[in-house]
Formats: C-alpha cells, structure tokens, sequence
C-alpha cells in the first residue's frame, strides 16, 4: 500500500514548519530522512503517521486520504515510534510491548508480543521495569512494541514510521537495529525512518529524502542525494565522503579543520 | 488477586450484614435475608443493613475505580477525585444546604432530608462545569489546565465552606462537620438508591474505558497513534467522576484516601494494566469501604466514628509505607 504526500504544508502554532512536501513512499523498501535539526523531520514524519494534520495538501495511505481512514484501521496497519515515547508509570518491557496490542483487541496478544521480543533479541529482558532500562535496550523495546501494533496473522505488515530509532544505540546496534529494519522491509514492509547517521542511510536505505527549512531539497537513492557538495550546503559545514575500495560512499564527515571555509555558509552553522 | 479481593468483598458484606447493635451468625443472615428467621432480624438486615451495605460497595468502588481513571489521566500515581474539586463542590453544596438552608428558607427546607444531598450533588456538578469550562478554553482540552483549576477550586471551595462554618449555628456545624468527615449512617433504600445507580453507570463506564485508557499509557500522542481519542477520553472521565463522586459523596460526604491509596497499592503489585487494574481497584475500593464502615459500627460502639476518617487514619500510614519502600523510579 503506497504512502504519498501531496504538496503537504505544517504550521506548528502559527510558525510554517513544512511548506510544502510531495513525495511518493513505495513499500517494501527503506526510506530515510535526513537534515540538519529543527529541518522538520520529526514533523514530516508525525504528518505521514496522521499525528500531525496539514494545514493544507494532504497524506494517502493506498489512494486514500488519512482523514478518511478511521482511527483503529489506520492504528493495525501503520505504527509511529517517537523520538522520545512517554511512559508515565513503571511497567515491564512485555506489558509495554503489548499495549501494542490494543488495536487488536485480544487475539493472540502473548504469542504475537513473544515473536515481537525475540526479533528484537529482548527476550531475556521481557520482565524488566522500562524504567530500569539502558537509553538503547528501551529504544529496542519501544520499537518492539511498534512491530507488534502492526503485526497481522502473518506477521507484521503496513508501514513502521521511526523517528530516529539509533539516536541512543551504541555503533553495533544502531546497525543491527537498522538491518532488522531493512530486512522488515524485504519482507514487504513499508519503513520510513529519521536518521542523523548519514552513514546508515548509505548503507542501509533504498531512497533518501534530504530535508532542510521544511522543503525536500533532494530525494533519490543514497548515492544521488548524499553527496558531498549537498550535503556541505545544506549542513553548512564542508564534509569529505569516505569511500571504500570500489569507490561507494560508507559516510560523510566533516572535513580537517584546516580546511574549512566558512564563508558561504556559515549563517547555517548552528549556535 | 482477582478471586482474593472477591472472597475479601463477599466475607466483608457478610460481616457487614452480621454485626451491629444486635449481632447474628453467618447462619442467621441467611436467615434475615430469607425472612426465615425473626421478624426483627429480618427488618434489621433488609431496611438498615443491606441498603448501607449497597452504598458501601458502590461508593467504594467508584471511588476506587475514579481515582484510576484520574491517575491515568494525569499520568500521575498522586491524582484522585478529590484533587480536581469534585468532593470539594459537593462541600459547597452540602454546607450552604445544611447552614445557609434553614436560615433562608426556615423550617420547610430543614425538615427536608434530600435537601443536603441534592445540593451536594449540585455542587460537584458545579465544580466539575467550571472545571471543564477552564480546562477546554482556547480549543483542545489539557490535562495541565484541569489540575491548576481543581487545585483553585478546592481553594475555592475551602473558603465558602469555611464561611460556612463561621456562620452556621450549634446544630449547623454539627451537621457539616460531619458530612466533611464522611458517614454511611442513616442509608436508607429512599436515600441509596439514586446514588447507587448513578455509581453503579460510573462503575460500568469506567470498566469500559480500560483500553483507551491502557492507550493512554503510550502519553498523548501514542494513544492517537493506537486509534484512542485522548480529548473524548477526557471528556468521559470528566463526565463520568462527577455524576458518580458526585452523587456518592453527596450522601456519604468525604471520604478520604480511597481513591488514591486503592489504584495505586494495586498498580505496584500487578501494573498499570486497566484490563486488570480497573475491575480489581472496583473490587478493593469496595472491600476497604465495607470493611471500614464495619469497623466504623463496631469500634466504639454504640458510638459511631466517621467513616472518613477512619479510611484516611488506616489509608494514609499504609500509603506512606508503600511510598517510603517503593522502588526508585517506580512512581514516576
């Protein structure tokens, strides 16, 4: 089921925060979205999950509009996990991961949280308080409960919309994290993800969506938009790409301080 | 927990419908119950006891099950019916009935015994208008807004009662004074039934709230997301706390501690589940009532303490030890 925007503007208490983003998202494959902060990222996202209305333009899930979808369908066939999820009182990770369930009603709830744990590799930890829990393993957790909110008889199947789902895992989880994700969306799964690491979007993502002052500035695939002379503009600090030996791009850094130069850009510099 | 807490209820009404002035055995409610036994017994039992005993139970379960509904709500393990002025607005209501009433309206209103408790009722309903109104200005309503306004209206309320009470004269103040600390004592069939009702449409409203509410545990945002509507869910809990609470305390009076200490013993010791916590604090809020109004009856007898107090002298050193041996992190 195909996820499109169509000349989608925010305003977020009367300050224009995306102005006007069309896009298509096909499922089945890994889309990221990449920016410098306060770009809109998390507001786009929130606006493809139905969380966020647009003030005007509109988001369809398979042809039609979120505002014609009702609130418990849309909830089975497509999950959001925060940057930073509430949980306002102590619970263990399993209890967590089933609230994921309540779209659902009561069906195969434990069997389904079960599968949802052990993608996740949380088996062991399913009795601990979330409260307790590393930055990274609650991380885990909260997309685990993602996972099971839209999980059907055969598994899980929609769209899985994360927003910066690394931002606390340590460089081997953020992978495996990132390739569980992608190996979701081989599966059929529709994903678009937040990311600040642009090395994981090279290597894990089909398209990226460089956003920046609540415009795309760019969308294609990794290589196309992640270059080193978009990326310099937009971030407002001269990178250098990383090759391997074949020549693709791993990730972007900033370049030697030397050999900065910050005279076109640097009203975008942050601070 | 579940069969543990029915059996406690079930052994608690039995004892409730046993003791008194004129004490049976197990054997001779039954008795009563059936009109088997003397005619006395069975006046005893049927006219004082029972309908006291209908009022424990629901009263205790709202209170309970309100006091969930709330702590959900506001995300926050310390909120309960009193909090948001509910019981305050019945105190209004109650003082200007049994002080102001008379002096105004002479002996027609004083010998009127629905007086009190219409008034009560009034005055929660007042209280939770107001509080809407305030909460819901400017668009969307917000649970911050609602717990800054019930904090101002208990203020309120505080005040007027305590006018209220400089004004009253002997027989006044006796009479508020105790209403403020809560009684079953004089429950008659007449006087339980329209609160018993309206608890007992609370109590099932607010069963069927527990997965909305269970969604609400994801905060705002992720209850949308899981298909709940965070501002009707708001507007129910509302409703709903004011036509029970109101018109329980409006009979009863305040009673203190049950609301709070009830769903929050329960979440530490099976989480914040409403599925379970929602039917079972119904179920504890009722036995800790009828329990305690037992022992109300009996403890000083043939003297009568307030119910109210006696929730609050045994609720608040309980809560204290469940606060002072909790978990860092597991309140929050």
């Amino acid at each position: 089921m195909k996820l499109e925007s169509q000349d989608v503007h925010v305003v977020l208490g009367g300050t224009p925060v995306i102005a006007g983003i069309s896009a298509a998202f096909s499922p089945g494959s890994l889309h990221a979205i990449v920016g410098p902060n306060g770009a809109g990222k998390s507001t786009f996202l929130r606006a493809l999950s139905g969380g966020v209305i647009p003030a005007s333009g509109a988001v369809l899930l398979g042809d039609e509009p979120l505002s014609s979808w009702s609130a418990p369908a849309l909830a089975k066939i497509r999950a959001l996990m925060e940057q930073r999820p509430e949980t306002p009182f102590a619970m263990a990770a399993w209890q967590l991961v089933a609230l994921g369930r309540l779209p659902h009603g009561d069906a195969d709830e434990i069997a389904t949280v079960e599968q949802c744990l052990a993608r996740l590799s949380l088996s062991d930890l399913a009795g601990r308080d979330v409260h307790t829990l590393s930055g990274g393993e609650a991380q885990r957790v909260h997309l685990a409960r993602a996972l099971a909110q839209i999980s059907g008889a055969s598994g899980p199947a929609g769209w899985l919309l994360l927003d910066e789902p690394t931002a606390a895992l340590d460089l081997g989880w953020a992978d495996e994290i990132l390739s569980l994700v992608r190996t979701l969306s081989e599966e059929g799964l529709g994903v678009v993800v937040v990311l600040h690491d642009l090395g994981l979007a090279l290597r894990h993502a089909d398209t990226v969506m460089l956003i920046d002052g609540g415009r795309a500035v760019a969308h294609g695939t990794p290589e196309q938009v992640l270059t080193e002379a978009q990326v310099s503009d937009v971030w407002g600090v001269r990178v250098r790409a990383l090759r391997d030996e074949h020549g693709r791009t791993l990730t972007l850094v900033p370049a030697r301080r030397d050999e900065q130069h910050p005279e076109p850009n640097s009203s975008k510099l942050p601070g | 927990m579940g069969i543990g807490l029915g059996i406690l209820l079930f052994a608690g009404s039995w004892l409730a419908l046993s003791v008194g002035a004129v004490n049976l055995g197990p054997r001779g409610v039954w008795d009563a119950l059936w009109g088997t036994s003397e005619p006395m017994m069975t006046v005893v039992v049927r006219t004082l006891r029972a309908p006291r005993l209908l009022l424990a139970v629901t009263t205790g379960a709202v209170l309970a099950m309100a006091g969930t509904a709330l702590q959900a709500l506001f995300r926050n393990p310390l909120a309960d019916p009193a909090l948001i002025g509910v019981s305050a607005g019945a105190a209004v209501g109650a003082a200007g009935a049994t002080v102001l009433g008379p002096m105004v309206l002479a002996a027609a209103w004083a010998v009127s015994a629905a007086a009190a408790p219409l008034a009560a009722f009034a005055g929660a309903l007042a209280a939770a208008w107001i509080l809407w109104r305030v909460a819901a200005q400017q668009g969307r309503p917000q649970v911050a807004r609602m717990l800054l306004a019930g904090i101002a209206l208990n203020a309120l309320a505080g005040a007027l009662v305590g006018l209220a009470l400089y004004a009253a004269d002997n027989q006044g103040l006796r009479a508020l004074t105790g209403w403020m600390l809560g009684s079953l004592a004089g429950s008659t069939w007449g006087v339980v039934a329209a609160p018993a009702v309206l608890s007992a449409a609370a109590i099932v409203a607010f069963w069927r709230m527990s997965p909305s509410l269970d969604a609400l545990l994801l905060g705002d945002s992720g209850a949308r997301q899981a298909g709940t509507d965070p501002d009707k869910l708001l507007r129910q809990v509302a409703g709903w706390v004011a036509l029970g609470v109101g018109a329980s305390v409006a009979v009863t009076g305040i009673i203190g501690f049950v609301g709070l200490v009830v769903p929050h013993a329960l979440r530490l010791l099976i989480g914040p589940r409403h599925r379970a916590l929602m039917p079972l604090s119904g179920l504890g809020g009722a036995a800790l009532l009828v329990i305690a109004d037992v022992g109300a009856r009996t403890l000083l007898a043939p003297a009568e303490l307030p119910v109210g107090v006696l929730t609050s002298l045994v609720g608040a050193p309980f809560f204290l030890v469940l606060v002072a041996r909790s978990r860092p992190g597991s309140l929050s």
